[in-house]
């Protein structure tokens, strides 16, 4: 896994792009950003120690494949109104979607993402940026500030069409 | 509103996405494939394994790197075994970094078994120095959230069914 900021701050990349085509998406940001940390949450067994976590991989490892995290997504659309599932739903995928990708090139100790659990059991990667390694981060952090600059001179833009 | 989706109470779906998930978790624990041969089996019987590819995963107390091969002294629960792997050279600049007391995991084919040796075919490691990071990042990434959760937190009060 990448690490929760950069998983967080890719996740805020995918916020500010999809508010540029649908602006309500920024109002309720804080569903990306928590799907974005969501294919993680089974991380809390690694307080049970190396063999504790080691004997819950598997309990929490579909989370981290596109059915069993869209079926965790799915459950916690549950707990929102009826109104707002559908947002709820899709903002909590992209948020899922940018963790799954983010991890697809993350060199790992454990093998891969299993993506296609649980059709199999293969997973799959490319080696590309070393856990909590500076690079991911870096690369986050200027997709965030290249978005933002560009939503708020998409923004201008209507601002200034708006006067006219 | 009727909180009903084509006519289904929603207490029956979330039910149901949570067996499915349930169900996914209990498949994956039960018929997950484990470390297998596990890298104490290999060091109690060596010889058994000699020839064969495993996946063995050590604590490291000692690294060195020689004419592009990564020589590397392993210990797992106080037995100690040998690896030398045969670096990629886009791999060279990461391996350099390994350092005593990270982790490593090693898929390769057991060479010389009764000395212990393992040959690579794969190799990851897992820097304490880097785990610590990753753990002060992802602590900082849940504070980022918990603060945007703070700040919304009405727009979302708003949209959570009450009770």
């Amino acid at each position: 896994m990448a690490d929760g900021l950069t998983h967080v701050l890719l996740g805020w990349v995918a916020v500010e792009l999809i508010s540029i085509k649908y602006p309500w998406a920024m109002k309720y940001r804080a569903l990306v950003l928590v799907g974005a940390i969501l294919p993680d949450i089974g991380n809390f067994a690694v307080l049970m120690g190396e063999t504790g976590a080691n004997e819950l991989y598997y309990l929490f490892m579909p989370l981290h494949s596109i059915v069993g995290s869209l079926l965790l997504v799915g459950v916690l659309t549950m707990i929102f109104k009826e109104e707002y599932r559908k947002k709820v739903f899709l903002l909590l995928t992209a948020g899922v979607a940018t963790h799954l990708a983010a991890d697809y090139f993350i060199i790992f100790l454990d093998g891969k993402v299993p993506l296609f659990f649980p059709f199999t059991f293969e997973k799959v990667g490319y080696d590309l940026f070393l856990q909590a390694g500076r690079g991911f981060l870096i690369v986050a952090l200027v997709a965030v500030v290249v978005t933002v600059l560009r939503r708020k001179q998409v923004e201008r833009k209507l601002k200034n069409l708006d006067e006219k | 509103m009727d909180d009903r989706r084509y006519g289904v109470p929603r207490e029956i779906i979330s039910v149901v996405l949570l067996a499915g998930l349930v169900s996914l978790s209990v498949y994956a624990y039960v018929f997950g494939p484990m470390e297998s041969p596990t890298t104490i089996e290999v060091l109690r019987n060596p010889e058994v394994h000699e020839g064969k590819r495993v996946e063995m995963r050590g604590e490291v107390v000692r690294s060195e790197i020689a004419d592009g091969v990564l020589y590397m002294g392993l210990e797992k629960h106080g037995r100690s075994f040998e690896v030398y792997y045969e670096i990629q050279e886009e791999e060279e600049e990461w391996l350099e970094e390994i350092e005593e007391g990270d982790t490593a995991r090693f898929l390769g084919t057991v060479r010389i078994a009764s000395e212990g040796r393992v040959e690579g075919e794969e190799m990851y490691y897992r820097s304490a120095r880097r785990q610590k990071t990753l753990g002060v990042l992802s602590f900082l990434g849940v504070v980022v959230i918990a603060a945007v959760i703070y700040i919304d937190r009405e727009t979302l009060k708003e949209m959570i069914v009450d009770g």
